[in-house]
């Protein structure tokens, strides 16, 4: 019998692509991570955590400002509007369309899902958006080769405003009444139902303490509003992203959440996700820190998640309500890195 | 530390080793990769984590071995990002009895699985393989005792299917 440790033998014969090439990768990463978030969010409906407490270190909750408005109602689709054809080659370039031209090209995806948001009936984003080649996975990652644009709208959608997201994209998020924030890597910027939009600078990182809002889904993840200062500050986690939604990677949109302490140990970890109307839900959860010991199996069911806490005995604490309620259950040890939630888990002993 | 110079230094260093250490655990040797080669990019794109981690190669084997875990490439947002490497991958010349040793590793459960690999090819005491993956101590040596004799229950019935297969 061959002995495991042979296969190191094959260590040399690996192959590594440049690393150049993967941080060309790493660079395209930047990019498309906002267009793929924009996609989850507007293909499940994403929205918001809406709160209106501050973050635990941000002091006192700014009121709001309301920026004035300057109503420039989008129009209907107006045919006369060129559309430049569709590139002959998948390499672009691709010209940069508005948002007009991108709701009226004639390949213009219709919004199969808008961003409803619960708390302010009426108020809802939805995406528009062109390929203008192939978008498929090989070419995806050429720069304007699929274009979107963001209307945002307080009447569903009677009337709405067109905004630019930017050829690489952006992470959507609601904000407070009918604005929204996006977020991309050409900047991050807040508008509303009216057209309106203003600049958001980026502020430092900060660390979570507790669980408060208004917070958004930002380039660098989930990120504070400073309404007041227009400062859009990360959140930061000690030793990895706060909230963690590739742990899960589940057929819907939920993931961890660890806060710290102020010296930056983690303290607490919980599960956060995202309900039927769009909002966002947390639930923090009685493991201490120490990430190492704290999973999330894929359940494959929206509404169900769990997280394993790897302590002794393991516990396993599960909702299948969208955190209405949870139960805690005595966790088999082989369930340790399986992927998926086992179908017999309501078996398990109760704790 | 924590640009260019750490990565390129992991990367020379690492890179290989953790590949095999992926295709131990998964199988698939292109699978490994496209986890290894993604947990080189989140080190890129995560350059100040990676340069606090206490061990950087764990830090991208956890990475890489998260991958895995979580069948990550299978849902529909993960697969916009995937690791783009464009050229043809070149296949190790596994000698047949290492054939048979990754097929016969797939067939343990995932936990002993990622118990053998951790301890075996990365190296790590069955405390760090304990602290790792949560188990204590006496578990840990139990899944390996287990998993040794799985083996080559599994390499022995190949073994023996070779041996009969020209007489079928």
């Amino acid at each position: 019998m061959p002995d495991v440790t042979e296969l190191l033998d094959y260590t040399a014969q690996v192959r590594r692509p440049s690393l150049d090439e993967l941080e060309r990768v790493a660079v395209r990463r930047r990019r498309r991570v906002a267009t793929a978030a924009t996609s989850a969010v507007v293909a499940a409906g994403l929205a918001i955590v809406l709160a209106t407490a501050p973050l635990g270190t941000r002091g006192a909750s700014p009121a709001p400002v309301a920026p004035e408005p300057s109503l420039t109602r989008s129009l209907p689709p107006d045919p006369r509007i060129p559309t430049p054809p569709p590139p002959d080659r998948t390499t672009g370039p691709f010209p940069t369309l508005t948002p007009e031209e991108i709701r009226s090209h004639p390949d213009a995806e219709a919004p199969r899902n808008s961003i409803p948001v619960t708390a302010a009936p009426g108020v809802a984003a939805r995406v528009w958006s062109v390929c203008l080649a192939d978008c498929s996975r090989d070419t995806l990652h050429q720069e304007g080769e699929l274009q979107e644009a963001l209307e945002v709208s307080s009447d569903n959608f009677r009337t709405g405003a067109l905004h630019p997201i930017g050829a690489t994209g952006a992470n959507i998020s609601h904000v407070i009444g009918d604005w929204f924030v996006t977020d991309g890597f050409a900047g991050a910027t807040l508008v509303g139902s009216g057209g309106e939009s203003r600049t958001l600078e980026r502020g430092e990182p900060v660390v979570v303490t507790e669980i408060a809002g208004p917070l958004v889904y930002g380039v660098q993840g989930v990120a504070y509003v400073d309404l007041e200062a227009r400062v859009l500050h990360p959140i930061e986690s000690p030793d990895g992203s706060l909230w963690d939604w590739w742990g899960a990677s589940d057929s819907w949109f939920w993931g961890s959440v660890s806060l710290a302490d102020e010296t930056g140990r983690w303290t607490r970890h919980g599960l956060t996700w995202r309900n039927p109307d769009g909002s966002f839900g947390v639930r923090m959860l009685p493991i201490g820190g120490g990430r190492s010991g704290f999973q999330m199996p894929r359940t494959g069911v929206p509404g169900t998640m769990a997280a394993i806490d790897f302590g002794w005995p393991r516990m396993m604490h599960i909702s299948t309500d969208y955190g209405a309620t949870w139960e805690v259950r005595e966790t088999p040890l082989d369930t340790l890195s399986g992927s998926r939630l086992p179908p017999d888990w309501r078996s398990w002993p109760r704790a | 530390m924590g640009g260019r110079d750490l990565i390129d230094e992991l990367y020379d260093a690492s890179y290989g080793r953790l590949v095999v250490q992926m295709l131990a655990l998964c199988g698939n040797q292109a699978d490994a990769e496209d986890a290894v080669q993604e947990a080189f990019v989140r080190a890129l794109l995560h350059r100040e984590r990676l340069a606090h981690a206490d061990r950087p190669e764990a830090w991208l084997r956890t990475v890489a071995l998260n991958q895995l875990r979580n069948h990550w490439r299978h849902t529909k947002v993960a697969r916009r990002l995937l690791v783009q490497v464009p050229g043809p991958r070149a296949g190790l010349d596994l000698g047949p009895d290492h054939v048979a040793l990754v097929a016969a590793l797939q067939q343990l459960d995932a936990t002993s699985r990622e118990v053998v690999v951790l301890h075996h090819l990365a190296g790590l005491s069955v405390s760090e393989v304990g602290h790792q993956l949560g188990m204590p101590e006496g578990t840990v040596k139990s899944r390996l005792s287990r998993s040794r004799a799985r083996l080559a229950g599994l390499l022995d019935d190949q073994h023996d299917d070779r041996e009969v297969e020209p007489r079928a």
